[in-house]
């Protein structure tokens, strides 16, 4: 974790979680950027807390401990019943390859061993990310494009889906989930070398993550590439996921 | 050298070194007159917009981020500057005493936000925080009249004593200069306001800045609905300034009519400028000036 910022308010809401959750909590795991130690100032905290059950009587008290991190850090919650897990892993799991990839047990029993990645819900689900993106992203560029800074917060947004679609690309393609999901933004890049105009607007959606700043007058065209770089992942996991259905 | 045998200019010298020096200390006093307790408040903070706000700019600032989270929830309207309106259902829907007290105030006409402190309920309701803050020792009270302030007193008022009773002694008649020498250190040794906030209240907003840098960091991105209180707690702590008048388009209406420009404004303390203000405080116009209060 980057920061003592992070992991004050990380702690402060695990302990809270322990008393107010009690026996219904099993596993308590931050996933994404928070589990690699990749956390930036303005990132934000995602968590998986998964539940014997969750129980909207008795599990308020947790509120305060949520608003104070959520205020804080961003910290995002999922709460998830252990009996969920893996029809909601069927469901979103280009997420949940995402979180068994990166994952760190922070309390409990890992309740993610058993978890299944199906790839053919592994490609379905990453191309339903890359079409949520394109719908979203174009109606917010429209909108933003004439403000630079926006249009670089916009460009940043894209990282998330791109990169684990991409992942997920690379995954289904070599038959195990496994393969590249740890590491999106190097899956994205291999995807994207051989197209000098995608390979900028990858390199300019990293600048854009990590600086907020992009040269002038790029950002347009690096919105356009990554259009074109999300029709590319839709077609390739439609094919491969056409694939393994049929296999 | 007995300093009561100095001739009159070279008294005059000693005496005025003497007030000075008195005023000096006591004014270092005042700004540290609490050491830090080391106690954490800043648990009680991250929930409690409104005492965050009456702590960090005083009663004006947490009127004005009531009425901010309640236009924000829908429970009320901004209908022009320092102007709100409501209506009395929306109190079932509230839980906090200063929300249902500003919702009962505003809901029968549109009224003036900040003249809101003269009416009853909202004045009780900001005591309480008021009360709680002083209670937690985060605001200095009212009362707070230091030892030192007046063990300075009885050595500025016993010198001149002596000084005088030795000059007449001497058949010396001159000592006009020394009485209004006296005056003027008394009065300022008297009147020097103690700040608002004692050390813990310094060092709680300072901690929450720091444990809310983030948020600070991403105010222009907040959006509209009131529904993690964000927005609140940041514009309790940070101002409303901070806030996307893009996505709150009402914030110049409810904004407190004399512009904050910062926390450390507040610290000039308001109990000597604002004495006349409900009981709600001498913090009430720490910053926030006295618009409205009482005048």
């Amino acid at each position: 974790m980057p920061s003592q910022l992070h992991q004050f308010h990380i702690y402060e809401f695990i302990a809270a979680a322990e008393t107010c959750l009690g026996e219904d909590l099993i596993s308590l795991y931050l996933f994404g950027s928070a589990a690699q130690d990749q956390l930036r100032t303005q990132s934000d905290v995602n968590m998986l807390v998964v539940l014997k059950q969750f129980c909207a009587l008795t599990h308020t008290p947790l509120q305060p401990a949520l608003r104070q991190a959520r205020a804080a850090i961003q910290l995002h919650v999922m709460f998830i019943e252990q009996a969920e897990l893996q029809s909601t892993a069927d469901c979103f799991t280009a997420k949940f390859a995402d979180i068994k990839a990166r994952h760190r047990l922070m309390r409990g029993t890992d309740s993610l061993v058993g978890i299944d990645i199906k790839l053919p819900n592994l490609a379905q689900s990453a191309r339903q990310m890359v079409i949520n993106f394109q719908l979203r992203s174009r109606e917010q560029f429209l909108i933003a494009h004439s403000r630079e800074e926006q249009l670089i917060k916009l460009i940043a947004s894209a990282a998330a889906p791109l990169r684990a679609s991409a992942a997920a690309l690379m995954a289904v393609r070599s038959g195990n989930w496994q393969a590249n999901t740890s590491d999106g933004k190097q899956a994205l890049k291999q995807l994207t070398d051989h197209n000098p105009s995608w390979s900028a607007a990858v390199q300019g959606l990293s600048a854009a993550r990590e600086t907020q700043t992009l040269p002038e007058g790029c950002a347009k065209n690096y919105f356009n590439a990554l259009q074109e770089i999300a029709r590319f992942l839709s077609a390739e996991l439609k094919c491969v996921e056409t694939n393994n259905v049929s296999i | 050298m007995f300093p009561f045998n100095l001739a009159g200019p070279h008294f005059l010298i000693f005496y005025t070194a003497l007030g000075l020096a008195l005023i000096v200390l006591n004014w270092q006093y005042l700004r540290r007159h609490t050491k830090p307790s080391g106690a954490d408040h800043t648990k009680a903070f991250f929930n409690a917009p409104y005492s965050l706000a009456f702590l960090n700019r005083g009663a004006d600032h947490c009127l004005s981020i009531c009425a901010f989270n309640l236009i924000d929830r829908g429970l009320m309207t901004a209908n022009a500057a320092d102007r709100v309106s409501s209506q009395a259902l929306h109190t079932k829907q509230v839980s906090h005493p200063l929300e249902h007290a500003l919702i009962q105030y505003a809901a029968t006409n549109t009224k003036a936000l900040f003249a809101a402190k003269r009416d009853n309920k909202v004045k009780a309701a900001l005591n309480a925080i008021h009360t709680t803050l002083c209670d937690d020792g985060l605001l200095t009270r009212r009362t707070f009249f230091p030892a030192i302030k007046l063990i300075s007193l009885g050595i500025l008022g016993l010198v001149t004593a002596i000084k005088i009773a030795v000059a007449l002694s001497h058949g010396h008649n001159n000592i006009q200069l020394l009485i209004l020498l006296a005056i003027i250190f008394l009065l300022v040794l008297i009147f020097i306001p103690a700040p608002r906030l004692t050390a813990d209240g310094e060092d709680t907003l300072s901690l929450m800045r720091g444990l809310l840098a983030q948020l600070q960091g991403r105010m222009q991105e907040l959006k509209p609905g009131g529904f993690t209180q964000e927005a609140s707690l940041a514009a309790a702590l940070f101002g409303l300034g901070g806030l996307s008048r893009e996505h709150f388009p009402y914030l110049g209406l409810i904004t407190p009519p004399v512009a904050v420009s910062s926390a450390a404004s507040s610290d000039s303390g308001s109990s000597s400028s604002c004495s006349s203000c409900s009981s709600s405080d001498s913090s009430s116009c720490g910053g926030g000036g006295c618009g409205g209060c009482g005048s």
